[in-house]
C-alpha cells in the first residue's frame, strides 16, 4: 500500500515537472509578447497549421508563399512562417493550434477541414485564413459568404463537376454514360461522388461509379468499370485513385475509352482531358487574403470565397490513341497541351 | 498556459480511453482494436444527437451506450463464433467505418453552434471567475478552458471511482480473475466468455465515451478521428504501468490516468519546442520505449547498488 502511494506521488511529480517545463518555456513568450507590444513596426507571426501531408497540400502551401511574396510584403521583415502539421492524426490537431497560438501567432492559416474547425473553437482571437477547405460554410466558419466568424476568412474550393460535364456535352455529345471509381474510406470522394451525383442528374448525364478499396483493388475495378457500358471515364479526385491512376489509364487504353479526369498529373499519366482545380491558385488567393488583413482590414468585412477557377489540360498523345481528333476550339482554349497530334515529340 | 490547459483536458479525456483500453488490454490481455472505430462511433452518435437538439449530457450517456453496443458485437464475435481477438476487432472496426457515416450523415459535423457539454464549462469557468477571461499565476487564461478542465477533471474523477467500486464487487473480482486465471473462474462456475463480453462493453462504452467529449471539446467529430486512437491508449496504459506499477486495481487505475495526462504533456512540450511535425511520431515511440525500460533499468541500479 505504501509502494503504491509512493509510487502514485511519483508519477504525480513527473507530471507536475512536466506542467511546469511547459509552463516555463511558455515564460520566456509571455515576456517577449509584452515587449513587442511596445515595438511599434510589426513582424506577422504567422502560421500555417496542415492536418496531412501529402502533394495537394504542399501545391496549396507553395501558393501561400507565392502569394504572400506577390502581395508586396516582405519575408522577414513584414512576416515569418512556421509550419505545423498533423500529420494525419485528428488529436493532434488541437494541440496544434493552441501551440500556434502560445507561440504568438498573430495569424493562422489553415489547410483542410478540421485544422480549420479546430481554429474556429479555439482561436477566436487571432485572424484565420482558411483554404484547401472544399466547404468554409459547411465547415462551421459561417452561415452565408458575407455572414461569418469575425475573424475568420478564406477560399473554398468548389468541384469542377459543372465544367466538366459542359465541356464533355459541348465537344463529346455522344457520351451520355460516364464511369467513375471510387474510395468508400476516402470522405472527399465520398462527397465529390454525391456532387457529382447531383451535378450528372441536372446535365443529363448517367454514372457508374465502382468503389475501390486499396491500390491492390484499383486494376480489378478498373476492368470492372470498363465492362459497364460506358462511354468514357470520368475520374473524380482522391488520393488512392491519384496514386494508382496508372491502372484506370491501362483499363481504358485496353477498352478504348477517353478518360476525363480533375488532378493535373493525370493529365501527364494519360487522361485525355483534365478540368484542374488549382489548389496552388487558390492558396496563392487566400495569400491576398491575408494580405489584406495584415495591412489592417477587419477580417469580418472580408467575404468568404469560393474558388472557382480552372485550368484546361488535354493530352493529344492520349487523344490520337483512341483516334479521337480534339476540337481545335478545345485545344486552343487549354493552359497546357501535352504531346503533338501528329506523333510527334 | 493555454497549451497547458489543453493539454491537460485532452489528456484527461483520453484518459477514458486509455481507461477502455486498461479494461480490455490489462484486464482480459485481449488487443481490442474496436477502440479505433467506437471512440469515432461515441463522436458521431452524440454530434448527430446534438445537432438535432439532444441535451449533452443525454448524447454523452447514448454514445457510452452506443460504445457499449460495439464492444457486445466484438465480444460475440470472438466468443460465440470463435473468431480471433484481433479480427473480432478489426471486423467491427472496420463495419463501424461505415455505421459512422450513416450516423453522421456526411464525413464531418460542425459542433460550433449548438449547445455541447462545452457550453456548460464556459458558463462554469465563467460563473467560478466572473469574466470570459481571468489571469492564472499572471497567465491570461480564457474561462472556457479552465471551466472543461475542472468538468473534464470531475468527469474523469467519478468514472474512475465507479470503475474502482465495480472491480471490487463480486462481478468486478470475477471479470479480473477470468483474465488472470481462466481455469480457476471456470471451476468456479464462472463463464469466462459473458464476462469477456461484459469486459468489452464496457471498455468500449468508455471510448466511445471518450469519444462524445472530444468532439464537443473540440468542435467537430469527423468520421476519421478515430485512426491510431488505440495507440494512444495503449501507450498511456504502459507508461501508467511502468510509473505506478498494478499492486492494486487503485493504482492501475490512477497510473492509466497520469499516463494519458503525461503523455500529451509530452507531446505539447514537443511541439511548443517547434520539434519538426515529421518527427512527432518517433518521439513518442522513443517516449513509450523509454517508459517500458525505464524501470527495468532503475532495479538493475538498484540490485547493482545493493550488492556492493
Amino acid at each position: 500500500m505504501l509502494t503504491a502511494i509512493r509510487r502514485i506521488a511519483l508519477g504525480i511529480a513527473v507530471v507536475a515537472v512536466a506542467s511546469a517545463i511547459l509552463l516555463l518555456s511558455d515564460l520566456q513568450h509571455r515576456e517577449r509578447a509584452a515587449r513587442r507590444a511596445l515595438t511599434k513596426k510589426k513582424t506577422w507571426k504567422i502560421y500555417f497549421v496542415q492536418y496531412n501531408d501529402v502533394i495537394d497540400v504542399k501545391d496549396a502551401e507553395r501558393g501561400v508563399l507565392d502569394g504572400l511574396r506577390e502581395s508586396g510584403l516582405e519575408d522577414g521583415r513584414d512576416y515569418e512562417v512556421q509550419i505545423l502539421n498533423a500529420q494525419g492524426d485528428m488529436a493532434t490537431v488541437s494541440a496544434l493550434i493552441d501551440s500556434a497560438i502560445t507561440g504568438g501567432a498573430d495569424m493562422l492559416i489553415t489547410f483542410s477541414t478540421p485544422t480549420l474547425q479546430a481554429a474556429l473553437r479555439r482561436a477566436q482571437n487571432v485572424p484565420v485564413v482558411y483554404n484547401y477547405v472544399a466547404s468554409g460554410l459547411k465547415a462551421g466558419a459561417g452561415k452565408s459568404n458575407t455572414d461569418h466568424a469575425p475573424n475568420v476568412t478564406g477560399v473554398s474550393l468548389l468541384p469542377a463537376n459543372d465544367e466538366a460535364l459542359t465541356l464533355i456535352k459541348t465537344h463529346f455529345p455522344n457520351i451520355r454514360k460516364l464511369g467513375t471509381l471510387y474510395c468508400p474510406a476516402e470522405t472527399n470522394m465520398v462527397n465529390a461522388k454525391i456532387a457529382l451525383d447531383e451535378a450528372a442528374k441536372r446535365l443529363g448525364f448517367e454514372v457508374v461509379y465502382v468503389p475501390a478499396e486499396t491500390a491492390t483493388d484499383v486494376p480489378d475495378a478498373s476492368a470492372a468499370l470498363m465492362s459497364r457500358d460506358i462511354d468514357a471515364v470520368l475520374q473524380i479526385p482522391g488520393n488512392l485513385t491519384a496514386s494508382a491512376f496508372g491502372s484506370i489509364g491501362e483499363a481504358a487504353r485496353r477498352a478504348h475509352l477517353p478518360v476525363f479526369a480533375f488532378q493535373k498529373s493525370q493529365a501527364i499519366g494519360g487522361a485525355m482531358v483534365v478540368v484542374a482545380r488549382d489548389y496552388n491558385d487558390s492558396g496563392r488567393h487566400a495569400a491576398h487574403l491575408a494580405a489584406r488583413i495584415m495591412r489592417g482590414e477587419n477580417p469580418k468585412k472580408i467575404p468568404l470565397e469560393d474558388f472557382a477557377k480552372t485550368s484546361l489540360i488535354v493530352n493529344l498523345d492520349a487523344a490520337r490513341a483512341l483516334d479521337i481528333t480534339l476540337p481545335p476550339a478545345l485545344v486552343q482554349s487549354a493552359k497546357d497541351v501535352i504531346g503533338d497530334a501528329n506523333g510527334n515529340r | 498556459m493555454t497549451l497547458l490547459l489543453s493539454a491537460w483536458t485532452i489528456g484527461l479525456i483520453l484518459a477514458l480511453l486509455a481507461l477502455g483500453v486498461y479494461i480490455s488490454y490489462r484486464v482480459f490481455k485481449f488487443a481490442d482494436i474496436t477502440a479505433d472505430g467506437s471512440i469515432t462511433f461515441g463522436a458521431a452518435v452524440a454530434a448527430s444527437m446534438l445537432t438535432r437538439g439532444v441535451n449533452p449530457v443525454t448524447a454523452s450517456v447514448a454514445a457510452f451506450l452506443a460504445g457499449c453496443v460495439a464492444g457486445l458485437c466484438t465480444g460475440i464475435l470472438h466468443t460465440r463464433f470463435k473468431i480471433n481477438q484481433l479480427l473480432s476487432g478489426i471486423l467491427v472496426m472496420t463495419a463501424l467505418y461505415s455505421i459512422n457515416l450513416h450516423v453522421m450523415g456526411s464525413s464531418n459535423v460542425p459542433l460550433l453552434s449548438v449547445t455541447t457539454i462545452t457550453t456548460y464549462a464556459q458558463s462554469l469557468g465563467r460563473w467560478l471567475t466572473g469574466h470570459d477571461s481571468a489571469t492564472l499565476l499572471g497567465w491570461p487564461v480564457s474561462a472556457r478552458d479552465v471551466g472543461s478542465l475542472i468538468l473534464v477533471f470531475a468527469i474523469v474523477l467519478v468514472i474512475t471511482l465507479i470503475a474502482w467500486l465495480f472491480f471490487n464487487t463480486n462481478l468486478g473480482s470475477a471479470m479480473r480473475a477470468s483474465g488472470d486465471n481462466e481455469q480457476m473462474i471456470r471451476a468456479l462456475g464462472v463463464s469466462v466468455e459473458n464476462m469477456i463480453v461484459l469486459g468489452l462493453c464496457i471498455a468500449n462504452g468508455l471510448v466511445a465515451f471518450a469519444g462524445a467529449l472530444l468532439a464537443q471539446y473540440q468542435g467537430f467529430a469527423d468520421v476519421q478521428m478515430g485512426i491510431g486512437m488505440i495507440v494512444w491508449g495503449l501507450a498511456s496504459v504502459i507508461i501508467g504501468r511502468a510509473l505506478i506499477g498494478t499492486d492494486s486495481v487503485g493504482a492501475a487505475l490512477i497510473g492509466t490516468i497520469i499516463g494519458s495526462v503525461l503523455f500529451r504533456l509530452i507531446i505539447a512540450l514537443a511541439l511548443r519546442w517547434g520539434l519538426n511535425p515529421n518527427d512527432l511520431k518517433l518521439v513518442t515511440a522513443i517516449f513509450v520505449f523509454g517508459a517500458l525500460v525505464l524501470p527495468m533499468l532503475m532495479q538493475k541500479v538498484k540490485r547493482h547498488a545493493a550488492a556492493s
